[in-house]
This record gives C-alpha cells, sequence and structure tokens, in this order.
C-alpha cells in the first residue's frame, strides 16, 4: 500500500471517526450545555440518563423492535429471494422493484403514508403497526444482501441435495440456509442497525408504551440543550459496537463478505 | 430430481396453517397488549417539559381517576397528522399544538369546544387566552422572545427593538447577532411583531431582515443550535425564548436577559381536546389547568401560566415575562400570509 493510499485511508478515517469523538467527549462534559472544548469532565450526563425512563424505555423498545422487524423480514426476504432466484416467475424484476421501492421513498412520505393507511385498517399507532413499518422500511436491506449471495451460488447443489433424496425442507434447511447465511446475516444486520436508528416512521406510528429511542432523542434535542443527549447517543453507539465485536467473536465479521464464488444470476 | 413444486398441495397445507396460527396467535397477543393499554394519551414537550406534565398534570389526574395517562413527546404537526389520520378513533386524546395548527384544527373540526362544565378550572382562564381560538383551544403556558446578550461585549445593550436593529445594520455589534429565521417555528410571529414596530409594513420588516443580514452570525432555525451559539460565545446578541434566556443568564454571570421597548410577542402552548376522544380526557384538561399544577409547571418550565388564580412566589415571578409586557399576534390577519413570508424568505434572504 502507498504512501497516499494510507493517508486517504487514515483521513477517511478521522473523517467518520471525529464526530463520533466529539460526541464521546461532549457527553462527558460537566458544563449544563453543549459546549466545545468542556470546562470539564463528568459522569453526570451518563448517570442521569440511566436513571431516566423516558430515555431507558425507549432504548430497549428499540432493541426489542430492531430484533423483531429484523427477525420478520428475513421471513420476507428469504421465500422471496429464493422465489425470485431460483423460480424468475413472470415479471420477476418488477416483484424484486416492488420490493425494494421503499428505499426509493422519502421515509418521512412513506411514514404519512404509512400513518393514514394503518389507521384506516384500525392498526395505526398501535404496536403491529409499528412493527409492520419497520419491516417495510429494513426488507429491501435483507433482501438485496440474500438476494446477491443466493444468486452468485451454485444452484446445482440443491439441485443435488434434492437427487439424493432430501425434501424441499430438509434442502433448503442443510443447502440453501447455509449458502444463503453470510448475506442473511450481514443483511440483519443492516436492518436491526437500520431499526434502530429509524425516525420518521417511528415518529408517526409509535405510541406512548412503544416509542423508540431516537423519538425520545428528538423529542428532547427539540427543547433542551444539555450535554444528555449526548451521553444516550453514546451507549446507543456502544451497543453497536457491542453488538460488531459479538458478531466478530462468534461468527467472524470477514464471514459476512459475499463469496469469491461466480454464480449464474445477476443480480446484487 | 425432487423438485419444490412437486411437493403435494396437501403437505403444504399441512406445514402452512399451523404457521398461520402461529402468526395470527402473535398477532392477537399484540393487539391484546395494545387494547390492555388503551387509556387517555395526551402530548408534552420532550425533557423539563415531559418531566414538568408527569409531576403536576398526569400527577393530578391519577389522583382523580386512578389510572396514568399515556403521554407523548411530539410536536404540533405530527399531532396534527395523527388526529386527521383517524378521525373517528384519535390515537392522542388531549393535543398540545401550536397557536396557528390549534386554529386550524378547530377549523377542520377535530377538536371540541372547551367546555367549563366538563373542566371547571377553565372558569379561571381569562378570555384573552381563548378566544382568538374560538374556544377550540386554551393557552396551557406561554412566553415572549426576548434579548440575550453577553454583558463582557456588549455594555449597553439595545433599550428598544428598533435601536437593536439599527444598530445590527450599522454593524455595531460585528456579525455577532442572531435572530430567529421566518422559517423557525414560531418566525412568522416574530414577523408580525416586528411589522407592528414598523407601522404594519411587511416591506420594511423584510428589508430590514436584509439589510441586517450581513451582520448576522445566523439566523436561527434550531433553538438548541442558537442557545449553544450563545453558550460557545460565537454571538454576543441572541434573540431567543425568555424562560430559556433567564435560566441561562442565572447560571452564567456572563450573559444578561431583558426585554426591549415596547415588549414582546406572545408565543403559546395551546391545550386542546379532540374530537370523540373519551371523556376522562376532559379531566386531564382541568388537571392542566388547575392552580396548583399550573404553579407547579410554572415553577419547572419558568414560563407563565393562565390561571388567573395562580399566584407566584417572588423569585419566580421576577424571571417570569409580565402578561402586560407582551402582545399576542393576532393570528386570523397573518396565518394566511406566512407561505408568501416564507417564499419571500427563501427567495430575497436565505
Amino acid at each position: 500500500m502507498n504512501r497516499w493510499l494510507k493517508a486517504y485511508i487514515a483521513l477517511a478515517a478521522v473523517f467518520l471517526l471525529l464526530p463520533m469523538a466529539l460526541v464521546v467527549v461532549v457527553s462527558l462534559s460537566s458544563a449544563q450545555f453543549v459546549i466545545f472544548p468542556p470546562p470539564g469532565f463528568s459522569l453526570k450526563w451518563f448517570a442521569r440518563v440511566l436513571q431516566d425512563t423516558s430515555f431507558m424505555r425507549p432504548l430497549w423498545n428499540s432493541i426489542q423492535l430492531g430484533l423483531l422487524s429484523t427477525i420478520m423480514a428475513a421471513m420476507l426476504a428469504v421465500p422471496a429471494a429464493i422465489v425470485l432466484v431460483r423460480r424468475r416467475p413472470p415479471g420477476a424484476e418488477a416483484i424484486q422493484t416492488f420490493l425494494l421501492s421503499p428505499l426509493a421513498l422519502p421515509s418521512l412520505v412513506l411514514a404519512i403514508a404509512l400513518l393514514f393507511f394503518l389507521s384506516s385498517i384500525g392498526l395505526g399507532n398501535t404496536y403491529i403497526g409499528l412493527l409492520i413499518g419497520h419491516v417495510v422500511i429494513v426488507l429491501p436491506y435483507l433482501l438485496r444482501t440474500v438476494l446477491a449471495v443466493y444468486s452468485a451460488s451454485d444452484p446445482r447443489i440443491e439441485e443435488a441435495a434434492y437427487t439424493l433424496g432430501a425434501n424441499p425442507w430438509r434442502a433448503f434447511w442443510r443447502v440453501t440456509l447455509p449458502a444463503i447465511r453470510p448475506g442473511l446475516f450481514a443483511g440483519g444486520m443492516f436492518a436491526f442497525l437500520i431499526s434502530f436508528d429509524e425516525v420518521a416512521v417511528a415518529l408517526m406510528l409509535s405510541n406512548a408504551s412503544n416509542m423508540t429511542l431516537p423519538v425520545s432523542i428528538l423529542g428532547y434535542l427539540v427543547n433542551n440543550y444539555d450535554p444528555a443527549v449526548a451521553a444516550i447517543s453514546v451507549i446507543k453507539m456502544a451497543i453497536v459496537v457491542v453488538v460488531l465485536i459479538a458478531v466478530e467473536k462468534f461468527y467472524g465479521l470477514g464471514s459476512l463478505t459475499l463469496p469469491q464464488r461466480g454464480g449464474t444470476a445477476s443480480h446484487g | 430430481m425432487i423438485l419444490q413444486s412437486e411437493i403435494r398441495p396437501a403437505r403444504k397445507r399441512a406445514r402452512f396453517l399451523p404457521a398461520l396460527a402461529i402468526a395470527l396467535g402473535a398477532l392477537g397477543l399484540f393487539a391484546a397488549h395494545d387494547a390492555a393499554a388503551q387509556k387517555i394519551t395526551v402530548v408534552a414537550s420532550g425533557g423539563i417539559w415531559l418531566e414538568s406534565a408527569k409531576q403536576n398534570f398526569a400527577a393530578c389526574y391519577k389522583e382523580r381517576t386512578g389510572s396514568d395517562p399515556d403521554i407523548l413527546v411530539l410536536n404540533s404537526g405530527e399531532v396534527i397528522n395523527r388526529i386527521r389520520a383517524n378521525k373517528e378513533n384519535p390515537s392522542i386524546h388531549v393535543a398540545l399544538l401550536s397557536e396557528i395548527d390549534a386554529i386550524r384544527a378547530g377549523r377542520e373540526g377535530l377538536l371540541d369546544k372547551l367546555d367549563a362544565s366538563k373542566a371547571p378550572n377553565l372558569k379561571d382562564v381569562p378570555e384573552v387566552f381563548r378566544k382568538q381560538w374560538d374556544d377550540y383551544a386554551t393557552i396551557q403556558n406561554f412566553g415572549a422572545m426576548i434579548v440575550m446578550y453577553n454583558k463582557d461585549k456588549i455594555k449597553e445593550p439595545p433599550k428598544d427593538w428598533k435601536t437593536l436593529i439599527d444598530n445590527t445594520i450599522a454593524g455595531k455589534y460585528g456579525n455577532r447577532v442572531s435572530f430567529p429565521a421566518v422559517t423557525m417555528a414560531w418566525g412568522p410571529q416574530f414577523t408580525w411583531f416586528l411589522t407592528t414596530l414598523y407601522n404594519g409594513s411587511e416591506d420594511e420588516v423584510f428589508a430590514k431582515y436584509k439589510a441586517m443580514a450581513p451582520n448576522i452570525a445566523k439566523y436561527w432555525v434550531n433553538p438548541v443550535d442558537a442557545i449553544n451559539m450563545f453558550a460557545t460565545k460565537e454571538v454576543d446578541i441572541l434573540v431567543y425564548w425568555d424562560g430559556r434566556a433567564y435560566d441561562f443568564a442565572k447560571q452564567n454571570a456572563w450573559a444578561g436577559a431583558y426585554i426591549p421597548d415596547p415588549g414582546a410577542f406572545q408565543s403559546a402552548a395551546m391545550l386542546a381536546k379532540v374530537k370523540n376522544a373519551p371523556e376522562a380526557s376532559w379531566q386531564y384538561i382541568d388537571c392542566v389547568l388547575s392552580p396548583k399544577a399550573q404553579l407547579g409547571h410554572a415553577s419547572m418550565i419558568k414560563y407563565p401560566v393562565v390561571n388567573s388564580k395562580v399566584v407566584y412566589p417572588d423569585d419566580l415571578k421576577a424571571v417570569l415575562t409580565p402578561l402586560e409586557k407582551v402582545r399576542q399576534p393576532e393570528f386570523l390577519k397573518f396565518m394566511d400570509k406566512i407561505p408568501a413570508w416564507i417564499e419571500r424568505w427563501n427567495k430575497e434572504i436565505q
């Protein structure tokens, strides 16, 4: 790696990490306001948010919602990917575009549309409504990665499993699922993080008992100017880092990269 | 080779039906959870405002009814959208709205008229706090936009708004001044207030905005950004909300806050009962307007409240903008001009 490339990578790393480092520093400020550099250091804002149910309950809600919406999106994305890649039904391209279309809409527009639609069927501002909203938001991320990985896998391996007498469920469990696991895992991680950070849909669809952390932070930010928001943001970042470390330890981030072998289809 | 298409339909059904039953069961559990949680839902702003709503209003409501209200932190636009989305079975029962949204919601038939027979504390709320809203909403608490300044840098703060504006145009404070933008939520109200200082002329006010622009560090839109600019001493003069300004000045000896002559415009949080909301909503509204809860609220948020029976202690009174110093905007006269003002702002000033 030449010197310029190293410098470029270092610059990119600083560009990405500096804002987060500033948030960490501000969260440790002893000042009553967001001032940089802080006049002194204190853990009082962490103590404050850890005792504040208006932050901690939404934090737990966000984790639950992120996990649940990721699982439900996976339950939709995997069968969709299998059908789209192996069966190629008429209009497969159109179906795929339709399933990825939430990515093309501004999330606020999607949120308002969901609010009016879900309210008209009695699900507005309910947990189911919020879950549906988040599944719609995260599904494209999961579908995209599963499609990419599954398209690159060799269909003859599944055919071999069927030839050797495996029923469809066994073939899926023993052959297809291991083949798509990297995509499922990477997409699932994206999906969880997207849900965990999502504001617009939660702002419109949540209620008092299932309010998410980003909505709570937004509400706090509009009316308050102390570093408590920085402290809760650091906790939020820490959760993401812990998830990544856990993935690395138990699964290996390297295994989330796409397979090197070429496939027969052209998705991805 | 066995293909998936060869699976017999009966086997498919056998696998599908239990899965469907489990899914429906799960949905049923969620629905039951939502149904069990059904109670009145009210709105508050975040942070200290939310704490006050819990400690003062919700506590009173619980004392009277035995149950806690659900409190949502939402802004006025989000509240209106939620009410519009489900008029027959609203998800919000007691709304907190901006002044203009309250007028619009009343006109759209989204609110019930306030009724003193159902919320008796309304009798102690002077008519001026309800009249422009045709009794579809009442002011819950109000504030004013005043001037904060750095005492170390500004030895003689301008006594009145016009002098502040002229000095800013003349560059007396460098470019270390920040005013609210017209695009800020209460920017149109501030613009209306300035027109009252300049013979009702919008053209003159926009000419002043334009002339000040080179010496304005930032026309602020976000209140948190604005106070941060002042706290970090990026600006020496900031036009800002009174309660927060006095609170900041109390904690920072170098900061001052005052009301320039001839006073300030009133900005308010509007309380309203949503149409088709449960009757228990009246109890909450009555609680919000009760003297005890109102005083508790004023003590926490440092903004004046509206129940005429509230008696402020001296230390609190010293940091509340008195009613005689604020002018209530004539919303009906200018609210329809707001889109044109914002367009003009975007074209001429921003």
